[in-house]
């Protein structure tokens, strides 16, 4: 299959013309959008970007659907609305960080994000940084980062846009984005709703005997409001307020074998963030700093309505506040150095009413980034960079990243990156004070990873990129959750594993023109094979098996026809068999989740009028209506539909 | 060239999609053989439990018995096991339910449904059973004949959540019915089956969990202790001798703070040894006036989970959750403590019914 693998890539390679093309020269960091050109700054990282085809695709959805489907970034959901946390290279949903222009967004109490709360109607612009490259923008991102951005549009004095999606099971979206203002001064506003009864059908195998059964307490709401404000001092100082509150409500199902008394379970997610930013592109010296902060309130309640009984009720309260000022320098043509500081402070409180449990602890944290990126040659750049880090007491006074990017071949696009990095991530809040069974004697986990990666673009912009990467990293100190060693009943965080993992990783995305159609196809492989290394005694059969939930093959692709205002869309995608089993089990029928394949289609026409557009698209979600688990014993539902109509407006 | 690449593309996903299914497992009747049925936990919120047979005769194990006859799961968290003579009964936690099985065949026979957390399973007559519970501040009271719900004991204290009664294991003394409350409680429920009322209780070190009567008609207690930091506070674990008569503490042993948590109580066919699951697993006569120094099996790096005790030949059968994410190993061991096979079952044994 590795054969028949790399024969793709070089076909891509071959079956595409040949065009010159040198690294940039120019290493500003002004903002620009950089379709088929290198970025010094970027040299030697490993970067995924969707494309605007995907972030237009995404609009509606929230951002675990657009990662899953157009990265190659394995993410783990518990159903439609449900939470759903990122396994970027096979490691643990904490070893993604999620950062939104700048801020970590990951919960200092969990150590991961729900992307299920991020609607990317609310993002401008989205990128992911692979394994080490992440260490450019934070540390803790084993797996690697996924980076969220907003700007205003400045050529355009007043823009308006709306979005109204209704669906099966009683869903709806209503997306609206207004923007304002002159050449100086820009008022971004963004509002979302959208609710959804998620009450499907399904044939239950859970039970006996089996029976179509409808889920129940499934339904959700999610809301939220952005409002950005920007102010532009000159061509090149441009501050930035941005404030995002956000409410959602979300039923908790039971499995499909509960067959007890009912159970009223549901989860409360609130979210205010708020961060002031200032960039200045200009002058020899350029920095851009902001200072935020993210409060956020969850609140978990179960009780069995028929007894009056409640069996949790939690409130959970992090405070967070991140400030960075970075700076950068270029020296010359072929030399550029970044320093950044970073200081943040977390605070976390946690009680459970019922259980009268919880903690209150804080950590301050900061970290000191100097990076130099130097163009040794006209096809060779490569970084060097250094990170000192402490939270809590503990200092970790060197985390080194080196990469280098180099154009293979003077006349052809071919591009070779590669970095090795050291890395490590904190143990969350939870982990170390949790109770029971929180250790505050954690280490950090410590990882040691590389990447190589093969880029091949077009001289055209868009018309044909792939990139294959092969990447392999060793984590230590690895924090699971297992039963206490001391064998009480609860269960304990501890240091205990060692996980190798490496894999291959495979993008493209191209476009083409055919009398009046026009083609656009993208698609996304990775094989990520991630193992326990660690086995405590001989009949431990976990040694050098998959890490359970993540699947050895997944893939994607999208596939769509343009003609005139009219498209047709179709996405594949597939997950490969995952085990629950951490031994890797699979006679038995639950020890193995089997593969599944998701198809999607969905047709698109749009109406132009001077300054107006009108859309409205219809889509047919699990066309096939493919009976799969995503989690064991948790029904999808089958064939479903949305339909879509949004305009936009634009002076 | 362009076509073939898409078309590339599409093999490839469709390549790496072709694998193979799951083996099926195959199975003869069970319930005529002289083995032990063994129901395994799983992991919370996975659905994953499991039920086993030990064939002790050919030494033999079958895994999945319960998916095998019946092709549906058994459920999420088997608690315990029990029979009236005429059926098997599989207490399912998680999925609030008990599954009613033929003992022979396995075949489904019916469940009990409803329920909000249930434990273990007591038959007070043919038409009587009760039914522990986590959550529900009551004992159900069930009817194994119908399988339907005849009634409830109510256990609450009046209070609010914080001082419910918790129901766990029951042991039965004479005419009275002794039941612990385990989670944040401290309490053991003396019970009236005849009046279906609660009569008495008895104050226990925390969180008592198994018990077990011994030769001489008192009841041990196996206390863990909560943890550390818990609301109610933490003691060290203890075994604790109950007089039912008297309906008061004889003895408390308590365990030192190095020694591992407790986990499991059994007695042994004469009822004069008790055998606890504390990290090691230790034997203890229940006449002794200490509690025992060094472990009868030791546990070395394996994570003794639970044990269950041959009431016939007093084997001992001794699980290791590995890492309580993968099939656990179970030891059978003879009386005196030489092993005498060793066999994989599910995930997190926790129950054992001897055939």
């Amino acid at each position: 299959m590795r054969r028949f693998f790399f024969s793709l890539f070089w076909l891509g390679l071959v079956g595409l013309p040949a065009a010159g093309q040198s690294l940039r020269d120019t290493v500003h960091i002004r903002e620009v959008q950089v379709l088929g050109r290198r970025r010094v700054e970027e040299a030697g990282l490993t970067v995924t970007r969707p494309d605007s085809l995907a972030m237009v695709s995404g609009m509606t959805t929230d951002l675990s659907q657009l990662i899953s489907q157009y990265t190659p970034v394995f993410i783990k959901s518990y159903g439609r609305g449900s939470a759903a946390t990122a396994n970027f290279r096979g490691t643990a949903a904490s070893h993604t960080q999620v950062v939104w222009n700048g801020m970590n967004l990951n919960s200092p109490m969990r150590g991961s994000a729900d992307l299920s709360l991020l609607p990317v109607f609310f993002v401008d612009e989205a990128f992911l940084l692979h394994g080490g490259s992440s260490l450019t923008e934070g540390s803790g991102a084993l797996g690697g980062s996924i980076h969220l951005g907003n700007k205003p549009d400045w050529a355009a004095r007043k823009t308006v846009a709306a979005v109204a999606e209704r669906g099966s099971f009683n869903s709806g979206k209503y997306l609206g984005r207004w923007q304002l203002g002159g050449s100086r001064f820009k008022s971004v506003s963004r509002i979302y709703y959208e609710d959804s009864d998620n009450r499907f059908s399904f044939y239950n195998v859970g039970v006996i005997p089996y029976r179509r059964d409808t889920l129940e307490n499934a339904g959700y709401y999610k809301a939220g409001v952005l409002q950005e404000f920007y102010f532009r001092f000159s061509e090149e100082k441009i501050a930035a307020l941005r404030g995002w509150y956000q409410q959602s409500h979300r039923n908790l199902p039971q499995l499909m074998s509960y067959e007890g008394s009912d159970r009223e379970e549901y989860q409360d997610d609130d979210h205010f963030r708020a961060q002031f930013e200032l960039k200045n592109y200009g002058g020899p010296v350029q920095y851009q700093f902001f200072s935020g902060a993210n409060f956020t309130r969850l609140h978990y309640f179960r009780q069995s309505p028929d007894l009056k009984f409640v069996n949790d009720d939690s409130n959970s309260r992090e405070n967070s506040f991140s400030n960075r000022l970075k700076l950068q320098r270029k020296f010359s043509s072929k030399i550029m150095a970044t320093a950044s500081l970073d200081v943040n402070y977390h605070q976390v409180e946690v009680a459970n009413r019922v259980r009268e449990t919880g903690y209150d602890a804080s950590r301050l944290e900061s970290g000191l980034l100097l990076n130099v990126q130097v163009k040794v040659a006209d096809r060779l750049a490569m970084f060097v960079l250094s990170r000192a880090e402490s939270y809590d007491s503990r200092l970790i006074p060197f985390i080194p990243a080196v990469g280098a990017e180099w154009q293979l071949l003077p006349a052809f696009p071919l591009f070779l990156k590669t970095n090795l990095s050291r890395n490590y991530h904190k143990p969350s809040l939870n982990d170390l004070y949790w109770l029971p069974g929180g250790n505050p004697d954690l280490l950090p986990e410590d990882g040691i990873s590389t990447d190589w990666a093969l880029t091949h673009e077009s001289q055209t912009p868009g018309a044909w990129k792939q990139e294959l990467s092969f990447f392999i990293s060793k984590i230590n100190n690895w924090i699971i959750w297992q039963p206490a060693s001391n064998g009480a009943y609860y269960w304990e965080a501890a240091n205990v594993k060692e996980v190798l993992s490496r894999g291959l990783e495979y993008q493209f995305n191209g476009k083409a023109a055919w009398q009046k159609w026009v083609f656009h196809f993208s698609g996304n492989y990775a094989y990520t094979r991630t193992t326990n290394q660690h086995a405590v005694s001989s009949v431990d059969q976990s040694r050098g098996r998959q890490l359970i939930y993540i699947p050895k093959h997944s893939g994607n692709l999208h596939l769509t026809a343009a003609f005139q205002r009219w498209s047709l869309q179709y996405d594949l995608g597939y997950t490969g068999r995952r085990y629950t089993q951490s031994s890797n089990e699979w006679t038995h029928f639950e020890s193995v989740l089997n593969p599944f394949w998701l198809s999607t289609a969905s047709l698109q026409k749009q109406w132009e009028f001077p300054a107006l557009t009108v859309s409205a698209k219809v889509m047919a979600d699990n066309l096939l209506g493919a009976d799969y688990q995503r989690i064991l014993w948790r029904p999808m539902p089958g064939r479903n539909y949305l339909f879509t109509l949004g305009f936009s407006w634009k002076k | 060239m362009k076509t073939l690449k898409y078309l590339s593309f599409i093999l490839l996903v469709l390549a790496v999609a072709c694998e193979e299914e799951p083996v099926e497992v195959v199975f003869a009747d069970l319930g005529k053989r002289s083995g032990v049925f063994i129901s395994c936990e799983g992991n919370f919120m996975y659905g994953n439990a499991s039920l086993s047979f030990y064939d002790k005769v050919n030494k033999k194990v079958y895994n999945q018995v319960f998916y095998a006859r019946n092709r549906a799961p058994l459920g999420d968290v088997a608690q315990s096991l029990a029979s009236d003579g005429k059926k098997l009964y599989v207490v399912v936690n998680n999925s609030g339910k008990i599954y009613v099985l033929d003992p022979v065949t396995l075949e489904y026979r019916g469940a009990v449904t409803g329920l909000v957390s249930p434990r273990y399973i007591h038959f007070v007559s043919a038409e009587k059973a009760y039914v522990s519970d986590l959550y529900a501040r009551q004992i159900t009271i069930i009817n194994p004949q119908n399988l339907q719900k005849t009634g409830v004991i109510d256990v609450s204290d009046g209070s609010d959540n914080s001082s419910r009664h918790p129901t766990e294991t029951f042991v039965q003394a004479g005419k009275w019915l002794f039941v612990s409350c385990w989670s944040y409680d401290n309490t053991l429920l003396v019970i009236d089956p005849e009046k279906d009322q609660v009569v008495d209780s008895v104050k226990v070190p925390k969180q008592p969990q198994k018990m077990v009567l011994d030769k001489n008609g008192k009841i041990w207690v196996l206390t863990d202790g909560s943890y550390k930091g818990a609301p109610g506070g933490y003691e060290n674990p203890a075994l604790v001798r109950i007089d039912p008569e008297t309906r008061t503490v004889e003895q408390i042993f308590r365990w030192s703070q190095e020694a591992r948590h407790p986990g499991d109580l059994d007695i042994n066919p004469a009822r004069d040894t008790l055998l606890v699951v504390a990290g090691g697993f230790y034997k203890m006569g229940v006449d002794d006036s200490r509690l025992p120094a060094a472990p009868f099996i030791a546990a070395g790096n394996r994570l003794f989970f639970s044990a269950g005790v041959d009431p016939q030949s007093g084997e001992i059968y001794l699980a290791d959750a590995v890492d309580y994410a993968q099939n656990a190993m179970v030891y059978r061991f003879s009386p005196g403590g030489a092993v005498i096979d060793s066999f994989r079952v599910g995930i997190s044994p926790g129950d054992y019914l001897f055939n």
